[in-house]
């Protein structure tokens, strides 16, 4: 067998794949918003506006981008595979804490309810 | 060997100073320190004792997610909202094990531990402890 031709990667290539994943991140970050809205009005309505973890709801819009800016220049000096591969683990601890944040209001509002 | 045999085989995306399965192929040129190019691209993807460690953790955090995704009652509006929800809580839960593979095969010998014990506090199913310590 001979020795394989080098694989050619073209800067786009990159491009595209940041492109992919730059529409999860936002997907995140739109849900965020769309929680930011909602999740005061349910505070308001059980009567505990004074306990609405704005904090919270900032870092859960911030997060998803700075995670998608950090996963890009970890892995700025990697082939296209690397690349791909720090982004989707940037994508899943993005998820994580979607989930730890759902859980942290969910703690707040029933330790506000009960106080 | 063909484009679509080339498709189907995983080469890694190893650092450009790492010897590669590849080299093999090219002929077995002695490295810097005298073992041969093969021979220092197995003791690089070696994973050694802390590898298997972390990856037993990663593997219960794993566990731990889906525990919390079991736990977790989900609602939502539209199935295209349950359908990104799904893949989100699919994301979480194969991330601890994905961060201990990304580090294994992307970073240098020297630099796995540190990555992997942040792999560890980052990826802990965090959730669980919020709702036991709350």
């Amino acid at each position: 067998m001979s020795a394989r031709e080098p694989r050619e990667e073209r800067p786009s290539d990159s491009w595209i794949v940041a492109l992919l994943f730059a529409l999860a991140f936002g997907y995140d970050t739109v849900e965020a918003i769309a929680n930011a809205e909602q999740l005061p009005l349910l505070y308001v309505g059980a009567g505990i506006e004074g306990a609405i973890p704005w904090w919270l709801l900032v870092a859960q819009v911030a997060l998803p981008g700075i995670f998608f800016v950090v996963a890009l220049f970890v892995g700025r000096r990697m082939r296209l595979v690397g690349k791909a591969g720090i982004l989707l683990v940037a994508l899943g601890v993005s998820a994580q804490l979607s989930l730890l944040a759902e859980q942290l209001a969910r703690q707040i509002a029933i330790t506000a309810l009960g106080a | 060997m063909s484009r679509d045999e080339d498709a189907l085989r995983w080469e890694g995306d190893d650092e450009l100073d790492r010897a590669t399965a590849d080299d093999a192929d090219a002929g077995s040129a002695p490295g810097p320190d005298g073992a041969s190019a093969p021979d220092a691209a197995r003791e690089a993807r070696r994973r050694g004792p802390l590898g298997w460690l972390m990856l037993a953790l990663a593997a219960a955090s794993t566990v731990g997610w889906i525990a919390i995704m079991v736990l977790n009652p989900v609602q939502q509006p539209s199935l295209l909202g349950l359908a990104m929800y799904q893949l989100g809580e699919l994301l979480a839960v194969i991330a601890p094990l994905l961060w201990w593979f990304c580090v294994g095969r992307l970073a240098p010998v020297g630099r796995r531990a540190p990555w992997w014990l942040a792999g560890l506090v980052v990826t802990a199913p965090w959730p669980l402890a919020v709702g036991v310590l709350a």
